[in-house]
């Protein structure tokens, strides 16, 4: 057998621990130690932190088949603008939108083309392709919801030759 | 934690599944990214949890390795952000 030199051995049967609950002293005696640590952190660490949210929210938001709500990637990026305390007309002068229509942008109303996307994917470490398949699984999720049916008549039967 | 990974068919090179606590460690930090508020955000605390001092001990040096965790003065191990994003990097990004 290998020798493995980090290979730690445990004799513990599984389920046998009492579970064990933070007294009220404990949690905030924790919460506490949590805000010093907290205060240590710099400005960027904060703003990092929150993306990092953000990346994690629009993944796994991209690899949900069925997701409850429907999210648009505007909805997503006008909220990581707030917390991260960005204005949505510098926003949008940045990636040239004009900021009239940044709203429309945000509400579904226009849509992010690639050049958009791409320019995302640098700002916000995250890759374009998560970026366009959100807004695409939004868009025919809703086309299907509002055209139900209506697709139903077309088969490829009607254009192949009759044999 | 780490007694998610001794299921039969996990064990050894050969495991179907690897990195099972890994991946569920780096996950419970992304969602602590996601809905954490300020203080909170990006950390998970836990407590390793063995029938001895020993193996309590030995849990929790294993802990410090793998995750990068660290003890409270309270007795608590937690993950703290720049560990939590390697985490999220290493285990739910790179595969």
């Amino acid at each position: 057998m290998k020798n493995n030199k980090n290979k730690i051995d445990f004799d513990e049967i599984i389920g046998t621990q009492a579970a064990k609950e933070l007294t009220k002293k404990e949690h905030f005696a924790i919460i506490e130690y949590r805000r010093k640590v907290y205060e240590q952190r710099s400005s960027n660490d904060k703003i990092d932190d929150m993306l990092t949210g953000f990346r994690f929210t629009l993944r796994n938001y991209a690899e949900n088949e069925a997701p409850k709500n429907i999210i648009l990637l505007g909805q997503f990026l006008d909220s990581i603008l707030k917390k991260i305390n960005i204005k949505k007309g510098m926003f949008a002068t940045y990636i040239n939108i004009s900021p009239r229509n940044i709203n429309k942008y945000f509400n579904g109303e226009r849509k992010f083309n690639i050049d958009h996307a791409l320019k995302l994917e640098k700002m916000f470490n995250i890759q374009a392709e998560t970026l366009l398949e959100i807004q695409l699984k939004n868009d025919l999720y809703i086309a299907k919801s509002i055209h139900k049916g209506e697709y139903d008549n077309y088969k490829l039967n009607d254009l192949l030759p009759s044999l | 934690m780490d007694l998610l990974e001794v299921a039969p068919h996990n064990k050894g090179k050969d495991g179907k599944h690897k990195y099972v606590a890994s991946c569920l460690i780096a996950y419970a930090c992304g969602l602590s990214f996601e809905v954490g508020l300020e203080e909170n955000k990006g950390i998970l605390t836990f407590l390793a949890s063995g029938n001895s001092n020993d193996s309590k001990e030995k849990l929790e040096n294993l802990y410090r390795e793998k995750y990068k965790a660290v003890k409270n003065p309270y007795g608590y191990m937690e993950i703290y952000q720049e560990s939590s994003k390697w985490l999220i990097e290493e285990y739910l990004l790179r595969a």
